[in-house]
């Protein structure tokens, strides 16, 4: 016949320990008075709980903190090195990071850059400004603003003045004066200066 | 209320452990060493194995104390580092000895019997322990052998209350039977 006190079976190996109330004792002790089969179960129970484990002596149980704590604080070292190294190689990730990028971009930047243009002969500047810098490639006019027209108008005025000065030069060069326009007119005597006049007007018409 | 007692005991000198307190470590220690060990011992039967263990379940504890999520108590967790390490220790030597689990469990003759004519019972009650699932079999050493309540084992065996009562009785109904067999068989021989 197999017991079906569940309940009771399971309060056996407590009641093997004496570790029951007296009314919890009781009640044990009542049913395996009645039932062998929790009675069979208690003498196993105890059999199995009586099973010595040898003791290793007052030595061994004394040196254990001792052995443990040393172990233990070793064992913290050694994780506190592991974490530490851990952190710096972490911590220098972002600088390191940044460094490889930006050498990344650079090595980039001159691989991938687009060939050297080749630059137009005009090397007429307005102001600090190239003509180069300000049009890449033929412009239709119609396709400039207000303020391109009036950077290109600058750019005019100063190359004809430069043209107009070297025609200048030349023009009295060629007429045999030996004096240029740069020079001061001041010194220039009245027979000197109405020769320039009328060699300049002859110019002019031509 | 107990339990709570002593929770917050072992938790209290942990906190002081963290601090420093050289002497709330060897309180902690003094207070598990020896169920530790009696629990390791009747695991693997051998007291150098046993005492190994004990060092490597308290150093383990003590080191990883941080990730102690103090949900159970320090006690549980400690029995469950225990069984942890007495099982890999098992696995271990099975894959070395290429025999099975259970060949090495409980399977060496204690020495230290009290009485010889006990013996030969208790020589059963051996090999019926080996052949009984490791769950079973550690639900029963937990609850006989250690005195554990079935919610502090399904606690250590990460189980529900059902089935580390379930796993005992079904431990406790196969070792009266292997222990019946066990007697039953010389009886027909003769």
């Amino acid at each position: 016949m197999t017991c079906t006190n569940t309940h009771l079976r399971e309060m056996l190996p407590s009641f093997l320990e004496g570790s029951l109330d007296a009314e919890g004792m009781a009640l044990v002790r009542g049913h395996i008075a009645r039932c062998s089969e929790c009675s069979d179960e208690l003498e196993l129970l105890g059999m199995m709980s009586d099973e010595q484990v040898p003791d290793p002596g007052e030595a061994f149980w004394a040196a254990l903190p001792d052995r443990v704590y040393r172990e233990t604080q070793r064992t913290l070292a050694e994780k506190r090195t592991r974490s530490g190294w851990l952190r710096e190689w972490w911590s220098g990730m972002p600088v390191r990071g940044a460094i490889a990028f930006a050498m990344i971009v650079l090595v980039s930047l001159v691989l991938l850059r687009p060939a050297h243009r080749i630059q137009p002969e005009t090397t007429g500047r307005i102001g600090d400004t190239t003509l180069e810098d300000l049009y890449d490639g033929p412009a239709a006019v119609a396709d400039l603003g207000p303020s391109d027209i009036t950077l290109l108008n600058d750019w005019l005025e100063r190359e004809i003045t430069v043209l107009r000065q070297d025609l200048g030069r030349t023009a009295i060069s060629a007429n045999g004066f030996g004096r240029t326009l740069d020079e001061d007119l001041s010194t220039m005597d009245r027979e000197e200066l109405d020769d320039l006049v009328a060699e300049l007007s002859r110019k002019q018409e031509v | 209320m107990k339990n709570g007692t002593l929770m917050e005991e072992d938790i209290n000198l942990l906190d002081r452990f963290a601090a420093g307190d050289r002497e709330a470590f060897n309180d902690l220690v003094r207070k598990y060493q020896k169920p530790l060990y009696s629990l390791l011992f009747r695991m693997v039967s051998d007291h150098d194995d046993a005492a190994d263990l004990l060092q490597k379940t308290l150093v383990k504890a003590f080191t990883g104390a941080g990730g102690f999520e103090r949900r159970s108590s320090f006690k549980t967790w400690l029995y469950q580092i225990a069984i942890n390490l007495a099982k890999n220790l098992y696995r271990d030597r099975a894959r070395l000895a290429q025999v099975p689990i259970d060949d090495v469990v409980i399977s060496r003759d204690p020495g230290t019997v009290d009485a010889l004519i006990r013996k030969q019972a208790r020589q059963r009650l051996h090999q019926a322990m080996v052949d009984l699932p490791e769950k079973q079999r550690l639900t029963v050493m937990l609850r006989v052998q250690q005195q554990k309540s079935f919610a502090e084992i399904s606690a250590i065996l990460g189980c529900s209350l059902g089935t580390a009562k379930a796993n005992y009785h079904h431990g406790v109904r196969k070792l009266k039977v292997s222990l019946a067999d066990a007697v039953a068989v010389p009886e027909k021989e003769e």
